[in-house]
């Protein structure tokens, strides 16, 4: 099957993600309707997105610790990127509800995920990742690379330059382009270059294929 | 300059960070954030515990007094939550949105 026969099966996500009123959720929406344009889902429990400015981070997914429901997506407003951290959190949020055992993180041990897992690890960007791991002596950077390469955060990576490059949504192709050309100059790749990220995005073609999320 | 500015900026001049991404690594080297998934772990710390109250009732169906149990450690505050949300069907995503705005 071919990358180009992709397309949304199964129910918008959209549907259960709740966007805050507004015009910060208007420019939020363009990121849902993108991901509307690359997949759907199976049963998904709403999450709201709220707005935090005291958020230290750009955005953050919770969860509420043992039970393992959902709490919100968090961004802070007046961040570089917001569309593309919204998708990415949404990988998380996917990730921790939507596949496998709700409440727990199915890209780390899911077999779903298997053939994603081992696709990522051939990328140039991580290997870039983990030679600073390996070899930096600045702390701060070696603590970042280890947090890059995480599974979770390596998936909700790849999710984001994913959906992004999938529904080629003209404002989050703007984001990306943009924390590509960071990653480029960078030892410490966020995302992925175009060439790099090829087998990965077929990974993650053929994994929403599997579970019924696209044709 | 402080300390921490001098190793934001080393992180951009020197690997290429951007500022927002350079101030994160500072936070995340110096234990202030573990990234950008976090478990909400209970009870909640006083100054979160109102916000994250109001949220519960808000978002996800608490009532009042199940909210302010839950954020003071109540576990057991959560099962008549669970309880009503299956019975709701929580997969909301399931049904028709117009459905959902009447409900």
């Amino acid at each position: 099957m071919s990358l180009s026969e992709g397309g949304p099966l199964g129910i918008p996500i959209s549907r259960a993600i709740l966007l805050p009123p507004g015009t910060f959720g208007e420019v939020l929406r363009l990121a849902l309707e993108a991901i509307d344009q690359v997949h759907g889902d199976g049963t998904l429990t709403e999450i709201y997105i709220d707005i935090d400015p005291m958020l230290d981070e750009e955005s953050m997914y919770h969860w509420i610790k043992p039970v393992g429901i959902p709490w919100n997506i968090a961004l802070r407003p007046g961040t570089h990127h917001p569309r593309l951290n919204l998708v990415h959190e949404v990988g998380h949020f996917l990730d921790h509800q939507a596949i496998g055992m709700p409440g727990t993180f199915a890209s780390a041990n899911h077999a779903a995920f298997e053939r994603w897992r081992e696709t990522v690890q051939t990328t140039d960007a991580v290997a870039r990742l983990r030679a600073v791991a390996a070899q930096s002596r600045n702390r701060r950077a070696i603590d970042y690379a280890d947090y890059l390469l995480g599974v979770e955060e390596m998936w909700a990576r790849s999710y984001a330059q994913f959906v992004t490059i999938r529904s080629g949504q003209s404002e989050l192709m703007v984001e990306l382009r943009e924390k590509q050309r960071r990653s480029s100059r960078s030892s410490l790749p966020v995302q992925w270059d175009e060439t790099d990220f090829l087998p990965v995005e077929e990974s993650v073609a053929i994994l929403f294929r599997d579970i019924g999320w696209m044709r | 300059m402080t300390d921490r500015e001098r190793r934001v900026t080393r992180l951009i001049e020197d690997l290429g960070f951007d500022e927002q991404e350079a101030r994160f690594a500072v936070a995340l080297a110096n234990g202030e954030t573990t990234g950008c998934v976090r478990a909400i772990s209970l009870p909640l710390p006083e100054n979160e515990a109102s916000r994250q109250a109001t949220l519960l009732v808000e978002h996800l169906g608490f009532t009042p007094d199940e909210a302010a149990r839950f954020v003071a450690g109540d576990r057991t505050a959560i099962e008549a939550v669970a309880a009503r949300r299956v019975a709701a069907d929580v997969g909301a995503n399931r049904r028709d949105p117009i459905e959902r705005i009447g409900t």
